[in-house]
């Protein structure tokens, strides 16, 4: 692999593919682009996790009132069809 | 109506050096609809086990949506909806470099009515090779994808982007096809 990183393009009018580096300008969208890219997975990690914790959370309330985990995922089930 | 003609109309195959990126400029404005086949890995080297590119029309950062289907070999089947990812259309996993070696995605995309100057629609269906060495989350994934650009532009160029500041490796290609449907 190179270390400046490659661009490919190619020219459908012509057929011409044209490799060259990145200008400076793209590397550092490239750069933000890819920062933007890891915060919206760790967002949606964090709102997975949370959620998965609510809903453990939610099951153990219902379990403690005498729901069996049967009955639980009986009202799962009805409440998403 | 007559029978739908595929052209192809460009293709490229990444070398030794390998690419951050692969656009398709200049795309004729005389077909009706556009085909896109790519088969990618990337070098990305962290702790997950696939990454991803995505997909920008005419070089625009905004208007971009998605909702997409997966399914991964620990049977999960999941729906997610997304805005702007990485500045164009999540495309689904790809293999990177804690994949299993030499394998590689494939994904195909459908592009209906691209010089019209309504918003334009794609479609993808991907599988991301990973040979089974992995089970679960981390494993082959499919992903069917129904994407939006909110532009009405007519689609002049087209760019793949690696995302996480990765670059396709060599042997990846991309083909680009042009289908009239008169």
């Amino acid at each position: 692999m190179s270390d400046t990183p490659i661009a490919i393009e190619v020219d459908c009018s012509t057929g011409i593919a044209t490799e060259r580096p990145l200008t400076a300008d793209e590397i550092a969208a490239r750069d933000a682009a890819a920062a933007a890219a890891a915060a919206d997975a760790k967002a949606k990690a964090d709102a997975d996790a949370a959620q998965a914790a609510q809903l453990a959370a939610t099951n153990a309330k219902l379990m403690a009132l005498g729901l069996t985990q049967a009955d639980i995922d009986a009202l799962l089930k009805a409440a998403k069809a | 109506m007559a029978n739908p003609t595929l052209f192809q109309l460009a293709t490229t195959t990444v070398g030794a050096g390998g690419a951050s990126s692969v656009t398709f400029s200049n795309i004729p404005q005389v077909y009706t609809d556009l085909l896109i086949k790519v088969s990618a890995r990337d070098n990305f080297n962290s702790g997950q086990n696939e990454n991803w590119f995505s997909l920008q029309f005419n070089g625009v950062t905004t208007s971009y949506s998605s909702i997409e289907l997966t399914g991964n070999a620990g049977g999960t089947v999941a729906s997610v909806s997304r805005g702007v990812l990485n500045s164009g259309i999540y495309t689904g996993d790809e293999p990177m470099a804690t994949s299993t070696a030499n394998t590689f995605s494939n994904k195909e995309f459908y592009i209906p009515n691209y010089t019209s100057s309504n918003y334009k629609s794609v479609s993808m269906d991907a599988v991301s090779e990973n040979n089974g060495t992995l089970s679960g989350a981390n494993g082959p994934k499919n992903t069917l994808l129904a994407a939006l650009w909110s532009n009405t532009a007519p689609i002049t160029s087209i760019s793949f982007l690696d995302a996480n500041g990765s670059s396709f490796v060599q042997y990846s290609t991309f083909y680009l096809y042009g289908i009239k449907n008169s």
